[in-house]
């Protein structure tokens, strides 16, 4: 059961990327995340955001609403938007090339997003996208107890 | 995000101080490229202030690489922070740039 909530709901536009980080990064503190797992959570949900601003409203401005909330043992967040049906869970991953000239620019953005919170799910509900992503506090804990453990031996 | 250049043994060093996000890449990418158009091969990026970086990010330092690389020029990259490494490593972009640990290190490698 959720023991705090809340949310904020934006025009879908770059500008307002900012406000977006602020309002997660009270969460993140709120949930005691370091801050390498916030900056995951923050790329994480950026990816989602600039897709929807770049491909989910073709015509006007729409809006995206972020959901927020804090369980026992992760931060859960709900992205919800009204643009046209996307399930970025079935894009194919990037070949990651290591050479130069082969290697594609873009692509990166869902990819990285899957690889930095710990689970995603995607559900059309009525009009609207709606977008899961849980990431859990239990290996934040476990990371510091461990940079603790090292900055103590040396 | 604010950038710092300066030139330093025919080096172009510019210094990184802030988010590399959606929202500042194409103001970095707009520098990357007038740099490039004043005649600047030997580009290096230093990106000991800059704690975050998305995908946006990695999107205008490879196509400034692949730029460069057709006017045989080159960039690499110094003191990236442990997040920025992470980031780096999952997209592969350890292997396509050349990363050194400090600025010195990065200008006696060209």
């Amino acid at each position: 059961m959720g023991q705090q909530a809340s949310f904020i709901t934006l025009e879908a536009s770059l500008e307002h990327l900012e406000m977006i980080n602020s309002f997660l990064h009270k969460w993140a503190k709120k949930a005691s995340l370091s801050t390498h797992s916030e900056n995951e959570l923050l790329l994480a949900v950026e990816e989602v955001y600039v897709n929807i601003v770049k491909y989910a409203y073709t015509k006007s401005l729409g809006k995206v609403s972020i959901h927020c909330r804090i369980d026992e043992d992760s931060l859960v967040l709900k992205i919800k938007d009204e643009g046209i049906p996307f399930n970025p869970l079935q894009l194919p991953e990037p070949h990651l090339i290591s050479c130069l000239k082969e290697r594609k620019v873009g692509g990166l953005g869902v990819f990285l997003m899957r690889r930095f919170v710990d689970k995603v799910k995607y559900e059309k509900q009525g009009k609207y996208n709606v977008l899961t992503l849980v990431k859990s506090k239990k290996k934040d804990t476990e990371c510091q107890e461990g940079e603790g453990r090292r900055n103590r031996g040396s | 995000m604010r950038i710092n250049q300066k030139e330093e043994k025919g080096i172009h060093i510019l210094s990184l101080d802030g988010r590399f996000d959606a929202h500042s890449a194409g103001d970095v990418e707009k520098e990357l490229n007038l740099a490039i158009s004043k005649g600047a091969r030997k580009l290096l990026l230093d990106m000991d202030s800059v704690e975050y970086i998305s995908s946006a990010g990695l999107r205008v330092l490879l196509a400034v690489a692949k730029k460069l690389k057709k006017e045989e020029g080159e960039i690499k990259l110094c003191s990236l922070k442990p997040y920025v490494k992470e980031v780096f490593d999952i997209a592969g972009f350890t292997q396509i740039f050349k990363i050194h640990d400090t600025t010195e290190e990065a200008i006696q490698g060209f």
